[in-house]
Parts: C-alpha cells; structure tokens; sequence
C-alpha cells in the first residue's frame, strides 16, 4: 500500500508536469504543419505572433489575437497573399509571452528557428516589445509591432546604430502629454489648475513623468505632486494621501489595469474624486471599465484608436469586433489590425520572403490604414494620431478634440 | 516630509493592509509550520477564492464576505485530496518532489482560471468596499477595518485550535516528531491533509479580501506568496502569533515608508527591514518562543 502511495504520488507529479506543458500548449495558437521550417513550404508562409495573452498585460493579447486573426483570414478568404506573382495562404503561430520579457524574447527565438516564421509582429508595451524586438534584430528577421510608445523603442538601439529589422509604429510621449493638459484648457473646464502626476517604475514611466511635467507647466498648470510608484502596484493608499494634500483638481497617473482599478476603489474609500482624473496606458482595456465599474465613469485617457475615429474601416472593425465577442472593441485593436495588414502588405510588395526584402517594403509603407497614416521616418517608426477620450457608462468615448464624433465631457468626476 | 494626518492615514492603512497580510501569510505558516512543506500553489489558491467568490455573486449574488462560508469550505475541501494522496506520499522522498508538485499546481490552476475567466482583471464589489467614515480629520476606509478585524479574528480563532483542542495536540505532536505521533495514535497523514485544507481555506479568505479592497487577474497570487513568505519569516516560521505581528509589522512600515519617501519604494522598504530583522534574529520575531 505503501509502495503503491509512493508510486501514485509521483505519478501525480509526473501527471502535473504534463499538464503544464499542455496547459501551456492550449495559449499557443496556430494549427499543423510545424515541420515547414523555411516558413513558406507548400505555398503557406508563416507569420508569428509574440502576444501577452497571460500576466499583467493579458488584456492586450486578446484583442491582439483577434485583429491579427481577422487580417490574416481576410487575405486567405481572398485567395492568398500575393507574393511574387504566387497566390500564398497566410498562417500565423502565436506564443504566449506570460507579460515576460524573457520568454517574449525566447518566443521570437522559437518562432524564427523553430516555425521558421518570416516576419514577427511584437507584443505590445515597452517591457515585452523591446525584448521582442531586439530577439528578432538578432535572427535578422522582420519584425513590426505596435502598443509600445515610440521613445523607448528608438533608446534601445539609439547607441547602436539604429533598428535594422524592427519597426514600430505607435504614439510619441510629447504628444500625448501635451494632449493630457491641453484639453482641459481647451474645454475650457473650470480648475485650479493644480496637477498631481504618478508614473509607474515601467519603462514608460521614466518618458512620460518628464514629459508630462514639461506639458503640464507649458499648458499653464502647477504641479503641485511629483511620484512614481512600482508597475502593477494595487495598495496606493499612501499615495492618495499625497493627491489629497496636494489639493490638486487634476490627477495624472500612469500605470497597468488592475493598479487603476484598485486605485479607483481606494480613492472611492478614501472619500476622494479630483475634478480630473486621468488614467494612462491601463484604462484603455474594456476589462478596467468592467472591472470598476461606476467608478470608471469620468475616467480620462488617451485614444490612438476608436471605432468613431473617421479611418477607413474603422467603424466596421470595431462593429466585427463587437457581433464576434459581444465585447467593445479596445484601442489597440485597430492598431494591431493595421500591423498585420502592413506586414502581409510589405511582404506581398516585396516579392519574396528575403528579410532584407520585405525590411525594405516595410520602410516603404506610406498608407492609411484602419488606425490612420502610417509611414515610416529613419528610425523604422511612425506616430498615430491622438485623441483625449472618457469612459462613459461603459463606452469609450471621445472627448477632445470637439467635433465629428466627439461628445460632452463629464466635468467634474462624479 | 508627511503630515502628521498623513503619516497617521499610512498606520491606518498599513494596519489594515497587514491584517489582510496576515490572512494572506497563515495558510503558509500552517502548512511549513506543521509539516514543512513550502506550498508554491499557495498564491493560487488565494485567487481560486477570489474566482469561487466572484462566481458566486454573479450566480446567485451573494454579499462578497457572506460568501465566505461557502467559499472557504469549497476551497478547503477541493485542497483535501492534493495533500492527502498527492503530497503526503512523496515527502518522505524529499523536499524536491512536493515542491515540485505545488509548482506544478500553481502554473495548471492560472492557466485555468485563464481558461474559465479569461486573463481580465476582476473585483468584487460591495457598498462597504467603497465605504468610509471620519474620525478627528481622518478619512478611514471601512475596507481596512474590516481586513485589519477579520485578520486579528481568523488568527486568533487559528491560534485557539492550535492550541486548546484535541486537533491542534495532534498538529503539535505531528509537527515536532511525526514518527512519536504516529506511534501514539495520531494519523499523521489524515492530519496533515486537514490542516493543508484548512490552510487553503485560510488563503481563500484572503482572495476575498483582496478582491474587495483591490483587484486580481489569474496571475496575481504569486505577488502575494512573495508577501506571505516575508510575513512568515518576518514573523517567524511557524508561529501564529508571528503571524499576525509579522503581517502588521509588514503593512506598517511599508505604508510609512511610501509616506515618507515615496510609494515607488514601498516594497524595497518592506524586504530591507525583513533583512534587518533577520540578520538580528535570524529565527524572526517569534520563531524561538513558540513552538506551534
């Protein structure tokens, strides 16, 4: 009995082992064929996908896997992707980088020399895009990626000479920042013009806390606070203390989903609402209006993409998005369908799947896609257009600038 | 430098974020206390509380902290089987192999929840979640309080079985000589299994408490088995008592010091006084005293 305990215990172990590697397994997405090593045996090319589909920033791989999904059957529902005059079906593998930045690396490694993937598409944000990025510089591979604020993109390679293969296209910091203390004035939304800015200790935080601050005072706003709090924190009331004192009306804080909506319930139980709250980065998902529910409702942020936005496409993305999961469209939806679509595109007007080839179609691409004008400057980025939104009884809806799609802000938070 | 309606809101708030501490640390100092297994699935299963619960009120919408009745139990009793024919039989090969397994469970339970729930963050919500009230300026919220009480409560509760019922002789005994125990009537297995439950019904409580007070996602737990671990050694290995100080002792300083210097040093401010404390008393602040 006692043999057959010891024997059943670690049959367990062994059972469990391989149920990681099978739960594991269920998060990799792509079906067949991984003996074409080249990528583009038997008219099939590979793309792969590095995607945060588990971790702090799972809220991103969803709508990542989504987009590219759809680009990529919309082009194999047409007969293929051209490719040198060949018809050639599009077929993506995806990993799940775990929000890590060494196994997205690891990822980018296995799809290249394992898949034989021709062309990467990266995670979204700094901590896991740049990792990514860097994995595909290494394999001389193409590799685009979106979601991952321009600065620090360009600062990884900026003391090397450049990306050669990795491109991205996203936001920059400045605009963003101008944009965050410029639509109150515009709007003309009565304040004390006091500003409390928290950024978090991602790699983010140290672009946007200068940038912001620079913004604010340009704008005409003191800054009455100045902290930096760690990445994915959800216990801020020392911090909500500080806003307090501070007397500030308008609060800035940068930071992750579930760090947003802890915050918002600890400020509801600390008995505090700013005039102006603004949420950068972590509100953008639908799962943080979900997850807090009413007290999303006056949440500002920014918007690189919405459905309302006036690009070709757009409303009938976010529409697809909706009738398919019965969820909103998120912002970085369209942004990632972009991403898909301009790699197929670069690697079709490349005429082959040599990496210097489609590295060159890429630098190239000069188009308006279903998140607005893409083309690429000299260091393999381009910048989306910005706009200020709120959520709003659980849409996001734009705010600033006024006109076509824009409505009334609710002024102050509730 | 703070005010002192600051600095008094951070010893506020850090008492009850270390009650929540100390509910989140016990189920760990049971299970290495009792039978020195250090249980790597132990964050999980404070999330798998967060998840039942959440269930239960989108179901059948029952209050957050009502459903702890049934939550713990549900937990507690889903742990049974994982200690008693899953753990018990491959620790005496080691420490390797039931460490391995508690891995092993802790990466398959976040790949459900990311299978069963979806990888969003959640929370629960309640109107006493988002409550406060004042005292001499003060703004308290009555999340804190009830963290801080059901922390205080729960430990206690733990500390008097432990110590006053035939269930915590048996957990003693089997703690300081399994093989004495066992030869005198106590089935150390069968014990060890209860209190592994009973640990994990402690750790789903905890998930209730921090979903209503913050937020989780399938990932979470690992943050708190971090925490729960410097709780444990803080306190010191084994001790309830400890326990509780210890997570007090933890939420405490860590909320002073993001008052006074910032919440971007809250947690390196926590593990350095860990590393103080230990390197004067390397046993941490109970450990030698108490031998439950």
């Amino acid at each position: 009995m006692r043999r057959f305990k010891q024997t059943f215990g670690m049959g367990l172990a062994v059972l469990l082992l391989l149920s990681i590697m099978l739960a594991g397994g269920v998060l990799a997405a792509g079906c067949g064929n991984d003996d074409g090593a080249d990528g583009e045996s038997g008219g099939e090319l590979i793309i792969g996908v590095d995607a945060s589909m588990s971790g702090p920033l799972a809220g991103f791989g969803a709508y990542q896997k989504w987009a590219i999904d759809k680009a990529v059957a919309e082009i194999n529902d047409a007969g293929g992707l051209d490719v040198g005059g060949e018809k050639m079906t599009v077929k993506t593998i995806l990993y799940d980088n775990k929000s890590d930045p060494n196994v997205a690396s690891s990822n980018v490694d296995t799809l290249i020399n394992k898949d034989g993937a021709i062309a990467i598409i990266g995670p979204v944000t700094p901590a896991v895009g740049n990792a990514a990025a860097l994995a595909a510089e290494k394999n001389g591979i193409p590799y685009l990626e979106t979601g991952n604020p321009i600065e620090p993109f360009i600062a990884v390679k900026a003391d090397s000479g450049g990306w050669k293969y990795a491109f991205n296209f996203f936001v920059l910091a400045p605009p963003v920042a101008e944009n965050a203390f410029k639509f109150p004035v515009d709007l003309g939304l009565k304040t004390n013009m006091k500003t409390f800015i928290s950024v978090d200790n991602s790699p983010d935080g140290p672009v946007f806390g200068p940038a912001c601050k620079a913004a604010a005072e340009a704008n005409g706003w003191e800054v009455v606070g100045m902290e930096t709090h760690p990445a994915s924190q959800t216990e801020f009331n020392s911090l909500i203390s500080k806003m307090k004192a501070s007397g500030a009306d308008y609060v800035y804080v940068l930071g992750d989903t579930p760090s947003f909506v802890a915050l918002s319930k600890q400020m509801a139980a600390a008995n505090y609402a700013p005039k102006i709250l603004y949420y950068q980065r972590g509100a953008q998902l639908q799962e943080f209006a979900d997850a807090a529910g009413d007290l999303a409702n006056g949440v500002t942020l920014e918007a690189y993409w919405l459905p309302t936005m006036p690009y070709p496409g757009a409303a009938e993305l976010g529409a697809a998005y909706e009738a398919d999961t019965g969820k909103k469209a998120g912002q970085i939806l369209g942004p990632e369908y972009a991403a898909a679509q301009i790699m197929m595109q670069a690697i079709s007007r490349a005429g082959s799947t040599e990496p210097q080839a489609i590295v060159d179609a890429l630098a190239a691409t000069d188009d308006t896609f279903v998140c607005g004008p893409v083309k690429f400057d000299e260091n393999h980025t381009s910048a989306l257009n910005l706009v200020v939104a709120q959520w709003q009884d659980g849409t996001s809806q734009q705010i600033w600038p006024e006109g076509e799609g824009a409505v009334p802000a609710i002024f102050p938070m509730p | 430098m703070p005010s002192s309606t600051e600095l008094i809101t951070a010893i506020l708030s850090g008492l009850g974020i270390g009650g929540l501490f100390a509910v989140a640390a016990l189920g760990l100092s049971l299970v290495f206390g009792v039978m020195r297994l250090i249980n790597l699935a132990h964050g999980e299963l404070i999330v798998l509380g967060a998840y039942v619960a959440y269930s239960l009120t989108q179901w059948i919408g029952i209050d957050p902290l009502l459903s702890i009745v049934i939550v713990a139990p549900v937990v507690a009793l889903a742990a049974y089987p994982l200690q008693r024919w899953g753990l018990t039989p491959v620790m005496s090969k080691g420490a390797e192999a039931p460490l391995l397994i508690t891995f092993g469970v802790s990466i398959v339970l976040q790949n459900l929840f990311i299978l069963i729930y979806t990888p969003d963050v959640r929370s629960l919500s309640a109107s006493y979640s988002q409550a406060n009230f004042t005292i001499g300026g003060i703004t308290i919220p009555v999340i804190y309080v009830i963290t801080l009480v059901v922390g205080i409560v729960l430990l206690y509760a733990t500390h008097l079985v432990v110590t006053r019922t035939g269930f915590g002789r048996q957990i003693r005994a089997g703690s300081e000589d399994p093989a004495a125990a066992g030869m005198m009537g106590v089935n150390v297995r069968r014990m060890y299994a209860w209190t592994f439950a009973v640990a994990a019904g402690s750790a789903a409580i905890a998930g209730i408490l921090v979903a209503l007070a913050f937020s989780f996602a399938p990932s979470a737990g690992t943050a708190y088995l971090i925490t729960g671990f410097a709780v444990v050694v803080l306190g010191g290995i084994g001790s309830i008592k400890g326990t509780l100080i210890g997570g007090l002792l933890l939420g405490v300083i860590q909320s002073i010091g993001a008052a006074f210097v910032g919440d971007g040093w809250r947690v390196f401010i926590g593990c350095a006084v860990v590393l103080v404390v230990l390197s004067i008393r390397p046993q941490g602040l109970f450990g030698a005293t108490e031998g439950n």
